[in-house]
């Protein structure tokens, strides 16, 4: 029998597997469960895990290289409306999505899933230009020598700060993250979209494309689990309706 | 194939679970909101598997290359594991 060894979440859908109520046929599949941030941890103590949660993100951009040395199966093991993972400065005068053009935004990294998709609405439907907008990243990532494009306006917090502290002091006015900010932030700092409910409905059935990310995994030995999507909701700008999406 | 297939199977045991969850579960509106999210959604609506997340999948592509992550357009069928297409 082969013997893997393989990381994740305490998802509830993993489960099964974890507690070994359902076993991987020829395989002796041994799990370690990270609480958290599982999309980070593919090394494990005897070196990278057989199989691991990833960040598609990371993994789509490189495709054109292949320089990670993983392979993808598609199990996305967590998914979500990135929506609802948009924050404003409610002191900055953005009362729409569309009042983000110009204007400097934090997200992650540029190749975070959640920012990737998160962009991808904003643009296709609601007005936003993300040409237009400087970009604060706060970590910096390069994949397979990426260059960022020319017209690319990309820039990274200082040393020594957070994201959080740049959008509380208004030098950014909006922020793409998968942190937890609000609702216990000063409402100052509150989500961009909020009604939770809202728009779910129109989003399912759009185009059939929910948002998630895929996270692919190791293939040291054995293709690894895919991955993600996790469903949040959209939300809307305070007191304004979220745009028409498609 | 082997871990999709296990994977396939431990969200088909939490799908299982769930509809116990009415119970088991303290929250005065998980029911309704279940069966909600169900109407929307379908009866699997974390949805798995090459053909069923295809589209998602390449509208993750297009951004990725639209937003200079990549020199072109990829397909999905480049990104996962041959033995996994079928699925």
């Amino acid at each position: 029998m082969l013997k893997l060894t393989m990381t994740c979440g305490p998802y509830d859908r993993a489960q099964a597997l974890i507690d070994k109520r359902v076993k991987p046929e020829g395989i002796d599949l041994d799990i370690t469960v990270n609480p958290k941030n599982p999309g980070s941890l593919t090394e494990g103590p005897q070196g990278p895990y057989d199989a691991a949660e990833f960040y598609t993100g990371h993994y789509m951009a490189d495709l054109a290289t292949r320089s990670l040395g993983y392979t993808a199966i598609p199990i996305f093991v967590k998914r979500m409306f990135r929506h609802s993972y948009i924050y404003i400065n409610n002191k900055s005068g953005i009362k729409s999505p569309a009042d983000l053009n110009g204007r400097r935004v934090g997200l992650q990294t540029w190749f975070t899933s959640a920012a990737i998709w998160a962009r991808g609405a904003l643009e296709d439907d609601w007005g936003v230009d993300i040409r237009s907008i400087t970009w604060v990243a706060q970590r910096e990532v390069s994949i397979g020598g990426w260059k960022p494009p020319s017209w690319l306006k990309l820039e990274f917090v200082p040393k020594g700060q957070e994201q959080f502290d740049l959008l509380a002091l208004g030098d950014i006015q909006g922020a793409l993250t998968t942190r937890l900010w609000a609702p216990k932030n000063p409402p100052q700092y509150r989500l961009s979209f909020s009604q939770p409910w809202r728009g779910r409905a129109r989003l399912l059935h759009s185009d059939g494309v929910f948002s998630h990310h895929a996270y692919p995994a190791h293939q040291n030995r054995a293709p690894g689990k895919g991955a993600v999507g996790r469903h949040e909701f959209v939300r809307r700008l305070d007191g304004i309706e979220a745009g028409p999406l498609r | 194939m082997s871990l999709f297939d296990a994977w396939m199977a431990s969200k088909q045991a939490l799908y299982d679970e769930m509809k116990w969850q009415r119970v088991h579960l303290t929250s005065l509106f998980y029911r309704g909101l279940r069966e909600e999210e169900m109407a929307l959604g379908g009866d699997d609506f974390y949805r798995w598997g090459f053909k069923a997340c295809r589209a998602e999948v390449d509208k993750m592509l297009e951004y990725v290359h639209r937003y200079g992550m990549v020199p072109r357009k990829f397909e999905p069928e480049d990104m996962f594991h041959p033995s996994t297409l079928e699925t």
